[in-house]
């Protein structure tokens, strides 16, 4: 069997959620304290990826990225880098549709502890690297974790906006998704019911997970069980 | 000596206010939204007003005329309503944590000291959730007072303590007043509390000193 599809998926979901996960929690960060005309603009924006079909995004993606679009030609001329039918092309695919789930996790986690642990580490004296590394980090972890499992599953099961970014060249841009639904067109079932288990089973892992997790957290930061409060 | 005179356009009113305090323990009094928590805010830096001074032991803190010192380097102990403990921190964590790694031992005699007056010494590895309501307002106490400000901010900090707890909270706050020398302000809306602590009595509403 086949597990290449299985591998290059994992790479390009690591690479993604790291991204995902740095970028989202900085932003979500920087963004919750703050009140100015047009956040919600903004976080729409950030948002919209979720709700658009993938073949949308995947549209937007070869737009801007394509031989023609305005990022693409300047790639071309600067770089003679072409990202359209690689496995970089997938890597932001899964960047751009799983970073609404990082960035509503992380911004729900930040909003989740009280405001003034981080006014009386300031009054203490520390500085806002301090406050962000021994508070805020801390105190939205469970949250960040969340969110970064979330994305990582979603860049896991990417498929329509790959599709069209990236493209189906087996050995190179055939993720696992995109090898199921291929193996299925050329009538090899076997071959993708051996690919639709690893994926049920990774799914299911992680949900149960996040679930067991979820309620763990509130017993870290409050110390009171769920049944209990 | 804290003198502070501010205004500052809020939501629902303006908050006007103008006052000095000496090494004593002054009183905001009044109804909850009247302004009483924002003046602790603008004398801790977490609030910036619009207009004004405020001037710690001679320091300007914050003037309209280009001064506002960051919350970092005001040195403001601050007792916060809910107390803020880290949740995730012990309770010597807690009170150690502005104190830099190096400063710590020269510190220690100082927070020991504390510690013991205020008889908490046997909960130090413990976490906040582990401690009742009134050894969490003393530990809060004693992390506002660990790096030695020049003024206390207290906001409502015995509000959700039982009545016997409270009564003790009160004694040891002014037997604190007498030992440490510092302007001490703080907020409640609990008449009975601020006439048995104050040496000073404002009465706030909307945001104005009444008199």
């Amino acid at each position: 069997m086949n597990l290449d599809p299985l591998w290059l998926s994992l790479k390009i979901a690591s690479i993604s959620s790291v991204i995902v996960f740095v970028v989202g929690t900085c932003i979500a960060r920087w963004l919750s304290r703050r009140h100015f005309t047009g956040k919600n603009l903004l976080e729409s924006a950030i948002l919209l990826p979720m709700v658009l079909p993938p073949t949308v995004v995947g549209f937007g993606l070869l737009y801007i990225f394509g031989k023609n679009g305005f990022l693409g030609k300047w790639l071309q001329t600067l770089f003679d880098l072409q990202l359209v039918f690689t496995w970089y092309a997938a890597v932001i695919a899964s960047v751009i549709v799983s970073f609404p789930l990082m960035y509503q996790s992380a911004a729900a986690a930040f909003k989740n502890y009280n405001p003034n642990l981080e006014n009386a580490a300031y009054t203490m004296g520390a500085s806002k690297i301090k406050v962000f590394w021994t508070i805020s980090l801390p105190l939205a972890w469970p949250g960040l974790l969340a969110g970064l499992v979330l994305s990582f599953s979603r860049a896991l099961g990417e498929f329509g906006a790959t599709l069209m970014f990236a493209g189906y060249i087996p050995g190179k841009t055939d993720t696992l998704p995109i090898a199921i639904y291929f193996s299925v067109e050329s009538g090899n079932s076997q071959a993708a019911l051996w690919l639709v288990l690893i994926m049920v089973v990774i799914g299911f892992g992680t949900v149960y997970w996040l679930n067991r997790w979820n309620k763990r957290q509130s017993i870290w930061i409050t110390g009171v069980k769920d049944e209990e409060a | 000596m804290l003198k502070v005179d501010i205004q500052s356009e809020l939501h629902y009113y303006t908050l006007d206010i103008s006052f000095e305090l000496n090494e004593e323990i002054g009183v905001l009094f009044g109804r909850s939204g009247a302004g009483k928590s924002t003046i602790l805010h603008a004398i801790a830096g977490l609030h910036t007003p619009d207009n004004g001074h405020i001037t710690i032991h001679d320091r300007a803190v914050y003037s309209s005329k280009g001064i506002n010192l960051p919350p970092q380097n005001r040195n403001v102990g601050y007792v916060f309503q809910d107390y803020a403990l880290f949740p995730h921190m012990t309770v010597a964590n807690n009170i150690y944590y502005g104190i830099a790694r190096k400063a710590r031992p020269e510190a220690k005699e100082h927070i020991d000291g504390l510690v013991h007056a205020l008889g908490i010494s046997h909960l130090q590895s413990k976490y906040p959730h582990q401690i009742s309501g009134g050894e969490k307002q003393r530990v809060a106490l004693i992390r506002a007072l660990a790096m030695k400000p020049d003024v206390l901010l207290l906001d409502e900090p015995f509000s959700a303590l039982d009545e016997d707890t409270r009564a003790e909270g009160h004694q040891e706050l002014l037997r604190l007043k007498n030992e440490w020398k510092i302007p001490m302000l703080l907020v409640t809306h609990n008449r009975e509390e601020g006439e048995k602590l104050a040496d000073r009595l404002f009465n706030i509403d909307n945001g104005k000193l009444q008199a």
